[in-house]
């Protein structure tokens, strides 16, 4: 007696749901774990918002209650008051952060070009963050200049970013080499440190969104910085890309398209 | 006058820290700030204490890992109060099993009814 056997066939069908029970599996993994990082996001951008208002609200009711008791001596009250500008800048960069990332979402990012000085740009940065960078120093090696077609502002923001990036991770008074250069038809801005450098297992995510490489110690900040910051540079036509030192510390490399025009601009 | 031990206020912010050290100062309370974990560990280890107010998220040393390492290794532990700026900051006291929370932004008042409970619990009070 023939026997039919229909198993081959059955075997594809149970294979193709295998797949897709896999497919769906994983799928389910991502969402969870992207909704996870959400979660941890909004946790820490809560915890940086909330710092700076505590500090506004203390600070505050120290000089109300000083002042009804008679004791606020008038370097309070100016000591007081510069608290409250600084920490209402700090809660403004913050909301600035929040906002460029709710437009790169949204694809309504712009950029305002104009022919640039991207070494006066860096120059100008480096001297009005060398103050806020603590004991650290920041040795600036350009050429007289080089031109460029970028939105200013926008270059700064990566520049003070990675300065940043480069003091906050650096401990002990080392230096921070801030580096301009021409390579090919592309200007080269580099900010080396000789910090704590980038952990092995972070490299892979290091620009995404939400990201923070020293995650599990909390140095500050809501882990957007670098992420916005190469959306910033791509915007441009450029690059954005991190090395890491044989001897130690990080370096992130900014890549724009010089001016095609330096001529013109130039004069 | 009743002598008050140090109340230890543990914050890597360093505006909030300098902030709540001066209110306690203010209302008579010896205070000492530490910039982090590893810090407060140091002063909590070697000094007597009334009170510790601790920050969780922090660098170099969390305030997990702080009250982890400060249980095993002090023979008199005091409170812990977790300030903290997390949504889930009672959850993040249970998990420590502090004594106390204030959720960030605490005001002025929260602050000095939470340290005054302590310190009066402890039998002391503020010149």
């Amino acid at each position: 007696m023939m026997t039919l056997v229909s198993e081959p066939v059955v075997g594809d069908g149970a294979m193709e749901r295998d797949l897709l029970v896999e497919e769906a599996r994983r799928a389910q993994a991502l969402a969870e774990q992207a909704l996870n990082l959400r979660d941890e996001f909004v946790s820490i951008a809560a915890h940086e918002l909330k710092t700076p208002v505590a500090s506004l609200k203390l600070c505050a009711q120290m000089l109300e209650r000083r002042m009804s008791k008679g004791s606020a001596k008038p370097e309070d009250v100016t000591r007081g008051l510069r608290t409250i500008r600084e920490q209402s800048d700090r809660l403004g960069r913050l909301i600035d952060g929040l906002l460029d990332i709710s437009r790169l979402q949204a694809k309504r990012f712009m950029l305002d070009v104009c022919r640039t000085d991207v070494v006066s740009l860096a120059g100008s940065v480096c001297s009005l963050m060398t103050p806020l960078l603590g004991e650290h120093t920041v040795e600036f090696e350009a050429p007289e200049s080089l031109w460029a077609d970028v939105d200013p502002l926008r270059v700064e923001q990566i520049i003070v970013n990675l300065l940043t990036n480069a003091a906050k991770f650096t401990v002990g008074p080392r230096p921070i080499q801030l580096k301009i250069a021409e390579e090919g038809s592309t200007v080269a801005i580099s900010v080396r440190d000789f910090g704590l450098g980038i952990p092995q297992e972070a490299r892979d995510t290091l620009f995404n969104r939400f990201h923070q490489a020293h995650s599990a110690k909390h140095h500050g900040g809501m882990g957007l910085g670098l992420y916005i910051s190469r959306e910033i540079a791509e915007a441009h036509g450029g690059t954005l890309e991190a090395e890491h030192p044989p001897d130690g510390g990080a370096k992130f490399v900014l890549r724009l398209p010089l001016s095609s025009r330096p001529d013109e601009a130039a004069g | 006058m009743t002598s008050i031990d140090p109340i230890l206020v543990i914050d890597d912010d360093e505006v909030l820290r300098s902030m709540i050290v001066e209110i306690l100062t203010d209302e008579g309370y010896p205070v000492i700030g530490a910039a982090d974990g590893a810090q407060g560990l140091k002063v909590a280890l070697g000094s007597v204490l009334t009170l510790i107010l601790l920050d969780m998220r922090m660098p170099t040393m969390n305030g997990w890992e702080f009250v982890k390492a400060y249980r095993e290794q002090s023979g008199r532990p005091v409170p812990i109060v977790v300030c903290t700026a997390a949504s889930n900051a009672s959850l993040w006291a249970e998990e420590v099993q502090a004594d106390g929370f204030l959720a960030k932004p605490f005001g002025l008042e929260e602050l000095l009814t939470t340290v005054h409970h302590f310190v009066s619990g402890a039998g002391v009070s503020a010149v």
